[in-house]
């Protein structure tokens, strides 16, 4: 398989994308480097997840140009899917495989060597405590057991790359608290990691970048600290309202309770 | 069958693969995981993956070619004709059912959301997409042509190897479609975006049917360009021309099965957001106030919107029900375009007699489809619906078929009165009103579940097409009784009439009481309580 070049790992320059006539990207443009661990910021519909679903070679992006690590996309979609793993947003899954069953499918598809595939799923199935839920199908799995399903089929094959979208829904707090860790530990060990989250306490204490996009253009990025410094914010939060605009408190809210009275 | 199974996936059959671009080690753990998917009950929605389906759909198309056999035998027909209509029927049938199940496993991918962030090329995907297309052929072929390939040695001048030849040229065909429709889509996915092609997928099973209606003026114009006069007169020279188009024909499939491959997984998530929008504006109408009036309050009118729109917006419905009921609806279509210029109290037989059976037939095939949707999943909601209100709901699940009888007869009405005069028009509007209404009435008892609730079984889609084949002989006894019998005297269809009207009163509001029994036995099975105890209370 070929190498890429030195450089950012991930080079997203001028992309756009267009679901049916409405544009979700507008020259949307960012780097990450190898072993950065970045948030990916926004409100809902801001394009969070189509830019990820773009990295991951789920997309084709409508205009721009997008590498990772050296290989173009959509081109070199097969060689690029060797080298990420990624959890979606929503837990889709094959309902009716058991967990040992669908990560067997998964390494198997990455080319995972079977004695070390084997390894492996006793390891994370141990870690994420689905060890006696192995052989049970999915469809009995409650959802933050589908979830640790979902990440643990993302790290089955040794990704470079790990694109997270949402990754810590439905999980319960040790689980969350396990994820966190992990997620350090592995950029610790050299992963870049591309996080998207609503939750962004997670990201101000994982990530040592944050990439802000709202309607589909990038309007922040940089380091965390950096970003509470130059809005004079002590959060996260209060940075991400300050930016997209949403600092007074929806009048919508007052609304529904008249509503529902009435 | 191990050792089979041993070749298939041995070093031979990997270079084969390799061959063609596919990935061996990835299509057979794709091709495991189909059929773990399909014997677990998670991918139900393809013929060829699903074996009681594709056995009930051979056993169906066996009965239905026996028939044809021995009608062909009675008539002593001659081996050529015979041959070349069995091939006829082969190819048509197999155009219908193949271009329907390629359309569902190609531009309907629902596994392909899991799957699209795999390290899987286009073409080792397609492949196993596409493999179940050989088992149906498989299946079907000795259904359909096994009967009248030994049935052929009882021709007479029929050579000792007949059989041999029959079901050569019969598997010939039937692969030369599979090849033909897997190109069709492969075109199309060259050329249409990818949220296009689902929306074209639904109506690609309407093809052959269209194609069918439209056959003898495609050969009159034919004739009309006068070939003789154009095509070469020496036989060597024609047959390099039609050696040249074969070639021309085999390069265009080639190159379709090749588009196939290409970048198939960046479409999928781009396919599965697309489909038809048709009718996704919000529109208000009196008929749901009517509809809560007539039917029983706010459920009824519930049901009725939510049938009536899913009916018309839900993508498997839509598919399964444009290509199964595509014969109905050209059939009504003729029988109108015909029939109404012809008075059925005249004494000269008019095609209108099929219409309201053909609008009959309508409506048992959106009772056999309607329990089936894309959006299974959301089956959930109905668990939380209080139990006495199922009956209210059962009700307005029944009035958008009768909303659609109504104006459908509405329609039909300008034309009759203006050219057959009031009364024998009003007469043969309440006839058939009447008859589609006792068919309504016995296809709401055939609705097995809450609508768009269940995983689509394709076992429904494949029998149908035979059973309407079968259905014909039935409906054209009716039709023949109508016109012989009924239509000599405006008295006697006013009589039928009547009675048809009463039979239609009874049938719906028995039928609606089983929908709802069955709904409410759906529910209670759902929820892991005793069904029984529904029946029982219901009763």
């Amino acid at each position: 398989m070929p190498r890429g070049r030195l450089g950012p790992l991930i080079e997203f320059r001028n992309v756009g994308f267009a679901y049916d006539h409405e544009q979700v990207l507008h020259d949307l443009s960012f780097e990450i480097g190898k072993g950065e661990i970045v948030g990916l910021l926004g409100p809902n519909g801001a394009g969070k997840s189509t830019t990820i679903k773009i990295i991951a070679g789920i997309l084709a992006p409508g205009g721009g140009t997008v590498r990772i690590d050296g290989l173009t996309l959509p081109e070199q979609a097969v060689d690029v899917k060797q080298r990420i793993g990624y959890v979606p947003e929503s837990a889709m899954l094959f309902e009716s495989l058991t967990g040992q069953e669908f990560l067997e499918l998964c390494g198997r598809l990455h080319e995972v060597e079977e004695v070390v595939l084997q390894h492996r799923i006793r390891e994370l199935l141990d870690v994420f405590e689905l060890s006696s839920e192995r052989s049970s199908r999915l469809d009995t799995y409650s959802k933050g057991m589908r979830q640790k399903v979902l990440i643990a089929a993302a790290l089955l094959h040794n990704p470079d790359l790990i694109l997270l979208d949402e990754p810590l829904s439905g999980l319960d707090v040790n689980a969350a608290i396990l994820i966190k860790d992990l997620l350090a530990a592995l950029a610790a060990d050299g992963k870049t990691i591309l996080y998207s989250s609503h939750v962004l306490d997670v990201v101000e204490k994982v990530c040592n970048r944050a990439l802000i996009i709202h309607k589909g253009r990038l309007i922040a990025e940089g380091a965390t600290a950096d970003l509470k410094a130059s809005t004079n914010r002590s959060t996260l939060e209060e940075v991400f309202r300050v930016l997209t605009g949403s600092e007074q408190a929806n009048p919508g809210v007052a609304r529904i309770v008249a509503g529902l009275r009435s | 069958m191990n050792a089979v199974a041993a070749a298939l996936r041995g070093p031979a059959a990997s270079r084969l693969l390799a061959g063609f671009g596919v990935d061996p080690k990835r299509y057979w753990l794709l091709m495991d995981l189909f059929h773990t998917m399909s014997e677990r009950g998670e991918m139900m929605d393809q013929l060829g993956r699903n074996g009681v389906a594709l056995n009930t759909a051979a056993a169906m198309y066996a009965l239905l070619s026996a028939l044809i056999t021995a009608f062909a035998l009675l008539a002593k027909a001659r081996p050529v004709p015979y041959l070349a209509g069995f091939l006829f029927f082969t190819a048509f049938l197999f155009l219908a059912v193949l271009l329907s199940e390629a359309g569902n496993s190609l531009v309907n991918p629902v596994e392909g959301m899991v799957l699209a962030h795999q390290p899987i090329t286009g073409a080792t995907y397609t492949a196993a997409k596409l493999s179940h297309l050989l088992r149906i052929v498989l299946w079907l072929t000795p259904a359909l042509d096994g009967v009248p390939a030994f049935a052929g040695l009882l021709l007479k001048g029929a050579p000792w190897y007949y059989p041999a030849l029959h079901l050569g040229a019969a598997f010939a065909t039937a692969l030369l479609i599979t090849f033909v429709c897997c190109s069709a889509f492969g075109w199309l996915m060259r050329f249409l975006p990818a949220k296009r092609l689902k929306a074209v997928g639904q109506f690609a099973g309407m093809l052959p049917f269209a194609g069918s209606m439209w056959m003898g003026q495609m050969f009159k114009g034919f004739q009309r360009l006068r070939p003789e006069q154009w095509l070469p007169a020496n036989p060597a020279a024609r047959l390099g021309l039609g050696a040249a188009v074969a070639v021309a024909a085999i390069a265009v499939v080639a190159q379709g099965i090749r588009s196939l491959s290409a970048d198939y997984l960046i479409r999928v998530s781009a396919m599965m957001k697309g489909g038809s929008r048709a009718g996704a504006t919000v529109r208000r109408s009196g008929a749901g106030a009517v509809v809560a009036r007539l039917f029983g309050g706010q459920p009824a009118r519930a049901a009725f919107a939510y049938v009536g729109r899913l009916m018309l917006r839900d993508w498997q419905f839509r598919r399964q029900f444009l290509s199964t009921a595509a014969p109905i609806l050209f059939g009504i279509g003729s029988a109108l375009a015909t029939g109404w210029k012809l008075d059925p109290f005249a004494g000269s037989f008019s095609p209108i007699h099929f219409a309201p059976h053909g609008l009959g037939m309508l409506m048992i095939f959106v009772a056999a489809l309607l329990p089936f949707g894309s959006d299974h999943k959301a089956a959930w909601l109905f668990q939380l619906v209080p139990v006495p209100v199922i009956s209210g709901f059962a009700a307005g699940t029944y009035a958008p078929m009768a909303q659609f009888l109504v104006i459908a007869h509405a329609v039909e009405a300008p034309f009759l009165v203006w050219r057959w005069g009031a009364a024998h028009a009003a007469l043969l509007l309440a006839f058939s009103g009447a008859a589609s209404f006792v068919y309504a009435g016995l296809a709401v008892r055939m609705i097995e579940a809450i609508p768009f609730t269940r995983i689509p079984n394709p076992q429904r889609a494949a029998i149908t097409l035979p059973i309407l084949l079968l259905a014909v002989f039935g409906i054209a006894i009716a039709v023949a009784l109508q016109h012989f019998v009924l239509f000599r005297s405006p008295a006697a269809v006013a009589a039928a009439t009547v009675a048809l009207a009463v039979a239609a009163w009874y049938a719906g509001r028995s039928g609606i009481r089983a929908l709802a029994v069955s709904m409410r036995y759906q529910l209670a099975e759902s929820s892991g309580e005793s069904g029984s105890l529904y029946r029982e209370v219901d009763a």
